[in-house]
C-alpha cells in the first residue's frame, strides 16, 4: 500500500519537476522571441525611416531636374535668339557692311540692357516668354496690356508650355502689326478652377471672315503652323480653345487645367 | 443711385478721374452720387459705413494700397465693383485675392474709361434682372443673380436662393430656356446652376461657392464638353 503511494508520489514529483522545466524552456523561449520582435519592430522601424529620407531626397531631386529643364528651355530660347542676331550680323559682314554690323551689335547690347521687366512671376519660364515677347512688340511700337496671375501651370512639359505661349503671343504680335492700331492685350487667370490664357490683338478688319479655318497662307508661312501647333497642345493637356473677334479685336482663348 | 467712389493719393489725378468717369455715367444715363477720396484711411472709413458699387481704386497708395483694400472686400463678401488704376502696363497678381472687374492705365485714361464704364453698366443691368416665378395665386420676383441653382424634382423645380429653396411647378426645360443666355449652364439632367458661383469643375461634379458654404453638384456625362465650353464662351465677356 506505502509502496504504491510512494510510488505514485515520486511519479508526480517527475511529472512536477518536468512541468516546471518545460515551463522554464518555455519562458526562455518566449523571452527570446520577444527580444526577436522587438529588435524586428526596430528594424522596421528603421527601415521606414530610410525609405522616407530615400523619397524625400528622390522629390528634392524631381524638382530639381525640374527646375533644370526649365533652365535649360530658357537657354534654348535664349539660343534661339542670340542665333538670329549672330545671322543678321555674319550678313552685314558678308555684304562688308561693317558700320551695320557694329551698329546692330549695339543695339542688342542696348536691348539686353534694358530689356524692360514687364512681370516677375514665380514661373520663371512664364516670367522670360512673358518679358521678352512683351518687351519685342513695345520695341516695334505695339501697346501692350497685361494682367497675369501668377500660375505654375505645372502640370504641363515646358516645351509644351512654351510653345503654347510663344505661338499664341507670336501671331499676336504679327496681327497687331499688321493692324493700325497696334494694340496687344494678354490675361492668364485662374477661372472655375481652370487656367486661361487669352491673348487679344487689334485688327483692321475680320480675319476669320475671309479665312474662317486660318488656315495657313503660302506667302506667309506660320500664322496658321502656330494656330496647328497651339491647337496640339490644348488637346494634348485635354484643354479647350476659343477664337473669335469682338470690339476690333482677334482672341485667342485657351483654357487647361 | 448708385454709390461710386474714387481713390487716388494724387488730388489732381483724382480729380481728372472723378470728372471723367461722371462724364461717362451721365452719358450712359446712370444716375449715381460720386465720392472721392485721396486718403486711403478715410476710403477705409467709407467702405466701414456705407456701400459703395463702383470702386476706382489707385494701386499704389500709402497706408492700404489696391491688394489690401480688394483683400477687405473679399473678407467682408461686399458686392463692390473694382476697378484698378494705375500707371503700369501690366499687372501681376500673385495670387487673386479679389479679382478686379479690370484697370485702367493714366496713359490710356480717356478711353479706358470709356470701355469700363461701359462695361461696368451692364454688369451693373444684369445684377438687376429678374426672373419671375408663380408661386400658388401669388407672382414673385427673385433677382436671377441670387440663383445658385435650380433642381428639377418631378413636376416641379426647386430654386435655392440664399439658404431658401423655393418650390415651384415648372419645366426644366422653361427654365434653361430663359436663364440659359443669362449665365446658367445645364450641368445635369436635373440640375441648372449659375455660373457666377462655380467654383471649380471637376470631371464628374461642379463645386458651387455660395458664403461659406461649398456645394457639390453633379454634373452628367453628356454635358461635360459642353459645361466647359459654356464656361469659356462667358468668358467672352
Amino acid at each position: 500500500m506505502y509502496v504504491i503511494l510512494a510510488v505514485i508520489i515520486i511519479i508526480l514529483a517527475m511529472l512536477l519537476i518536468r512541468e516546471i522545466n518545460k515551463r522554464k524552456a518555455d519562458k526562455a523561449k518566449y523571452e527570446e522571441q520577444d527580444k526577436l520582435l522587438t529588435r524586428y519592430l526596430a528594424d522596421n522601424l528603421d527601415m521606414e525611416k530610410r525609405l522616407s529620407d530615400i523619397r524625400d531626397d528622390y522629390d528634392k531631386q524631381q524638382e530639381m531636374a525640374e527646375e533644370i529643364r526649365r533652365i535649360q528651355q530658357q537657354i534654348r530660347l535664349l539660343k534661339h535668339d542670340m542665333k538670329n542676331h549672330t545671322l543678321v550680323i555674319l550678313s552685314y559682314l558678308e555684304e562688308n557692311k561693317t558700320e551695320e554690323a557694329r551698329q546692330y551689335a549695339g543695339e542688342i547690347l542696348d536691348k539686353l540692357n534694358r530689356m524692360y521687366t514687364y512681370v516677375n512671376v514665380g514661373n520663371s519660364l512664364l516670367s522670360y516668354i512673358i518679358n521678352s515677347k512683351l518687351s519685342m512688340a513695345k520695341e516695334r511700337g505695339i501697346e501692350i496690356k497685361a494682367e497675369i496671375e501668377n500660375l505654375p501651370f505645372s502640370y504641363m512639359d515646358s516645351v509644351d508650355f512654351s510653345s503654347l505661349l510663344n505661338n499664341m503671343l507670336d501671331n499676336a504680335i504679327r496681327g497687331a502689326l499688321d493692324s493700325e492700331g497696334r494694340k496687344l492685350e494678354m490675361n492668364i487667370a485662374s477661372e472655375k478652377g481652370f487656367d486661361v490664357i487669352t491673348v487679344k490683338n487689334s485688327i483692321d478688319g475680320s480675319v476669320l471672315k475671309d479665312n474662317p479655318q486660318l488656315a495657313t497662307s503660302k506667302e506667309e508661312p506660320g500664322h496658321g503652323y502656330g494656330m496647328k501647333q497651339m491647337k496640339a497642345v490644348t488637346e494634348k493637356y485635354e484643354g479647350s480653345m476659343d477664337v473669335y473677334e469682338k470690339d476690333g479685336m482677334f482672341v485667342v482663348s485657351v483654357m487647361l487645367g | 443711385m448708385y454709390h461710386i467712389v474714387i481713390c487716388d493719393d494724387e488730388k489732381e489725378i483724382l480729380d481728372d478721374i472723378r470728372r471723367k468717369v461722371r462724364k461717362c455715367f451721365d452719358e450712359n444715363e446712370i444716375s449715381a452720387r460720386y465720392t472721392g477720396f485721396d486718403d486711403s484711411r478715410k476710403l477705409m472709413e467709407c467702405m466701414q459705413s456705407e456701400k459703395i458699387d463702383v470702386l476706382f481704386l489707385d494701386i499704389d497708395m500709402p497706408y492700404h494700397n489696391g491688394m489690401d483694400i480688394a483683400g477687405y472686400i473679399n473678407e467682408h463678401g461686399l458686392k463692390t465693383i473694382l476697378i484698378f488704376i494705375t500707371s503700369h502696363d501690366a499687372l501681376v497678381y500673385q495670387t487673386f485675392v479679389y479679382r478686379p472687374f479690370g484697370f485702367i492705365r493714366k496713359t490710356h485714361m480717356d478711353q479706358e474709361i470709356d470701355e469700363l464704364v461701359k462695361r461696368v453698366h451692364r454688369e451693373l443691368l444684369e445684377n438687376k434682372q429678374e426672373f419671375v416665378i408663380r408661386k400658388g395665386q401669388e407672382l414673385i420676383r427673385v433677382l436671377i443673380k441670387d440663383i445658385i441653382y435650380i433642381e428639377a424634382e418631378k413636376n416641379y423645380l426647386v430654386l435655392r436662393i440664399g439658404n431658401d429653396m423655393i418650390r415651384i411647378r415648372e419645366t426644366m426645360t422653361n427654365a434653361e430656356d430663359e436663364l440659359g443666355g443669362k449665365g446658367f449652364i445645364r450641368c445635369h439632367k436635373g440640375y441648372l446652376v449659375n455660373a457666377d458661383y462655380i467654383e471649380k469643375l471637376r470631371k464628374s461634379e461642379v463645386l458651387l461657392r455660395a458664403g461659406d458654404e461649398s456645394i457639390a453638384l453633379p454634373v452628367g456625362r453628356s454635358y461635360e464638353k459642353e459645361v466647359r465650353e459654356k464656361i469659356l464662351e462667358m468668358l467672352r465677356n
